[in-house]
């Protein structure tokens, strides 16, 4: 018995669109009922909480104020939007979205390129690859933090090659307090959790590239460097994409490393959109302010999202 | 195919049975037993191994004479304490009983139980008014009343690593200004090796509270009137005192002479740079003070304390400790009675002894405080005069006051340690959060 969902060309009349719409799911019934249960579920944990997050941002709704949620509009967008730290932690979520991103990409690229390579241990060279992605967020932002700290490795290290006697920072500089590295730090942190990721997802792709466009392309006389512009780059670039998609989206949502690193300090150098909104949310108990914030944020994925998703489509039928 | 002999099978067969009638039996037996015990949950959110050892110590106490009580003893740590329980109330999941660290902020969610009615007038005499002010909080009923029995209190001051000390040829005093505070600071450090004191520039409740008693040491006060009235009260922390006050306590990081502090930093960073012999002087509270001496052996070094560095408004002595009442579920699940048993006993003379002897805090009760363990120890001589002398910290007649201040204080006072914000903007910045937020939680507050 055949349960598949067909797609057809839709009906440009209206009516009669509503019709196949009816004349789909009577057909297909099965199928759409073995779907209701994982849709229901979607609905209740993902669409319901959103609907309800969105309701929230229209209401003052104030842990300290319990049983009162009266109706306040847009007021509390505007007053996000005015407020100055509102655009502080729009350019902070930003830099520390690309940032992240561009290290975690250039990091799984060079990374990739490595293990495709046919040497020995390659097995236990691509495990090792993986630790830091394994490695819990909580547990990296740790060890980091202890990385970083005025008597931490990493000034050891850097004082006993010289570097501070360049007068560029101090022998002892608190990586994490410092406003102008703080947010370095933090990108450093998540560019080593970050990058097995794109690794793994650029591996994968080179691996179904034929050998024998490579080969050709050796004896046509091209260099490896020339090979992996021409030929590499090209045929993962749908990978490339979607992994640099998919980066962006857990980065500009995420404070775990945030949280732990800096809570969004000093003075605010690391506060992100998502950081502010539970600050609002728990710090203040703010939650209909923070339910704003929450809408904010997923307006503006979905805006990222859709444009990758248009760039990636062309990309699709180019190639 | 089976190996076993048919007699074995036989035997094993008559065990099972055995076995299967005696946890029947016994089961019944346990469900009888827990249809009279009543199990209670208890939160908590400091968890320093000493810690643990004073529940522990309490509790066998408390199990002798109240056997059909068992309590289950939960910790959510004190830097994620506040959110955390104000979730757990919005989702219905609260404990029993427990640290009543925000009364204020808990009785406006209603998430707590007033003691009034349970507390007698004997009870309360045997505590410093302060301490019963800061376990008191105004109801959704608009009237104050108590919600937590006091079991351990303490003040702040110096803690010193004599050696250290010594090594610089310094000595101790009973009384000192903060202009020789800072000359101790810069005496006790060496470059890239010790500096003269951890201060906190981060972290939840400590660094408001410390940065608060400098304040209060220059002259610098939130509000204009009694911070403890249920009246409204005028924000007055935009003034030269408080800006003096702000000055002096950044200049001890502006000049190397503190440990600098990460955005994240807590008690246990600034605990950790003292006890390893990092930082000569620790300006805290008498938290856990047999943990820090046995450490302190462990290393080779002597500790002793100060008091706190006087200004030139006086000595900044604050009185803080923990309250411990009971939260709406145990009125939900009926066990109120149960729940009242357990922070009584933990709130009695003996309760806080017990607690106290074990990680080394200062009971509330003015009567246990002069047991000798405390009174005669030269280590507890400062904090208890500071406690003698003491004033409260924050207003508690605002609701949010102290989420307020954790939220807004520590990222403007990085900006001032990072040169990037001046003291007086700070100060500015601060009474208008404050006057904001207040505001936003439904608080009156007087246009000075």
């Amino acid at each position: 018995m055949s349960s598949t969902v067909s797609m057809r060309t839709a009906d440009p009349r209206p009516a009669s669109a509503f019709r196949h719409v009816r004349r789909e799911l009577v057909r297909n019934r099965l199928a759409y009922l073995f779907l209701l249960p994982a849709l229901l579920v979607l609905a209740f944990v993902n669409l319901l909480p959103m609907v309800q997050g969105a309701a929230m941002s229209f209401q003052i709704y104030n842990l300290f104020r319990p049983g009162s949620r009266p109706f306040v509009g847009l007021d509390q967008y505007r007053g996000l939007v005015a407020d100055p730290l509102f655009a502080k932690a729009f350019v902070n979520t930003w830099y520390y979205t690309i940032g992240s991103v561009v290290c975690q990409f250039v990091l799984g690229l060079t990374a990739a390129v490595l293990l495709n390579q046919k040497i020995r241990f390659q097995g236990i060279f691509r495990g090792i690859a993986l630790i830091p992605w394994v490695v819990p967020g909580a547990l990296a932002a740790m060890m980091f933090g202890l990385l970083f700290t005025s008597a931490g490795l990493v000034n050891s290290i850097l004082n006993a090659i010289g570097f501070s006697r360049l007068g560029l920072i101090g022998p002892d500089h608190a990586w994490l307090s410092d406003t102008s590295t703080a947010m370095p730090t933090i990108i450093i942190t998540n560019m080593w959790k970050g990058f097995p990721f794109f690794a793994v997802m650029f591996l994968a792709a080179m691996q179904t590239i034929p050998s024998d466009l490579y080969e050709a392309a050796k004896i046509d006389g091209a260099s490896p460097v020339r090979s992996f512009f021409d030929i590499t780059l090209p045929s993962i670039r749908p990978t490339l994409l979607i992994t640099s998609l998919l980066g962006i989206l857990w980065t500009f949502n995420s404070i775990d490393l945030i949280y732990i690193l800096t809570s969004g300090g000093p003075f605010y150098a690391t506060l992100t959109l998502p950081m502010w909104a539970y600050q609002q949310a728990f710090g203040r108990g703010f939650v209909g302010v923070a339910s704003a914030l929450a809408v904010i944020i997923l307006g503006l994925m979905a805006a990222v999202a859709l444009i990758y998703l248009a760039i990636y489509q062309r990309t699709i039928r180019q190639d | 195919m089976s190996m076993l002999p048919s007699a074995n099978r036989r035997q094993i067969l008559k065990g099972a049975l055995g076995t299967a009638g005696a946890v029947a039996l016994g089961s019944r037996t346990m469900t009888a037993a827990r249809a009279q015990s009543i199990k209670l949950v208890n939160v908590e959110h400091d968890s320093r191994p000493l810690d643990n050892a004073a529940y522990q110590a309490v509790y066998e106490a408390f199990r002798e004479q109240n056997p059909d009580i068992e309590i289950e003893f939960q910790i959510i740590p004190w830097e994620q304490a506040r959110a955390k329980m104000l979730t757990l109330g919005q989702s219905n999941s609260l404990p029993d009983m427990g640290r009543m660290q925000w009364p204020s902020e808990y009785a406006a969610a209603d998430m707590v139980i007033a003691l009034d009615d349970m507390v007698d007038e004997a009870t309360l005499a045997r505590f410093d008014p302060i301490i019963i002010d800061q376990a008191s909080a105004i109801g959704l009923d608009g009237t104050k009343h108590l919600y937590g029995l006091p079991w351990f209190a303490g003040a702040a001051a110096i803690l010193v690593n004599k050696t250290h000390f010594d090594a610089a040829g310094l000595e101790l005093k009973d009384e000192w200004t903060t202009d020789e505070f800072t000359a101790y600071a810069k005496a006790l450090t060496i470059p890239g090796e010790q500096w003269g004191v951890a201060l906190d520039a981060a972290g939840v409740g400590d660094p408001v509270e410390n940065l608060l008693l400098a304040v209060y040491a220059y002259g610098g006060r939130w509000v204009a009137g009694d911070p403890v009235s249920p009246e409204p009260e005028s924000i007055t922390f935009n003034s030269p005192e408080t800006i003096a006050g702000i000055t002096w306590y950044s200049s001890l990081f502006w000049d190397g002479l503190a440990v600098p502090s990460a955005p994240t930093d807590t008690y246990k960073e600034r605990d950790a740079n003292f006890q390893s012999g990092k930082a000569a002087m620790e300006w805290q509270g008498p938290w856990s003070l047999i943990e820090i001496q046995e450490n302190f052996e462990k290393a080779g070094f002597e500790l002793a304390s100060m008091p706190l560095p006087k200004g030139p408004a006086g000595n900044p002595d604050w009185y803080g400790g923990a309250p411990t009442g009971i939260y709406r579920a145990a009125e939900q699940r009926d066990v109120v009675e149960q729940a009242f048993q357990w922070i009584s006993f933990l709130s009695s003379d003996e309760g806080q002894k017990l607690y106290c002897k074990t990680n080394g805090m200062i009971p509330a009760s003015l009567e246990a405080q002069k047991d000798p363990f405390w009174s005669e120890n030269n280590l507890y001589k400062g904090y208890l005069t500071a406690m003698s002398n003491a004033q409260v910290m924050a207003p508690i007649w605002a609701t949010g006051f102290v989420g307020i201040l954790d939220d807004i204080v520590p990222p403007l006072f990085q900006g001032v340690l990072t040169k990037q914000l001046t003291p007086e903007d700070m100060a500015a910045q601060v009474q208008d959060g404050l006057i904001a937020g207040l505001r936003q939680n439904g608080v009156e507050v007087p246009t000075s």
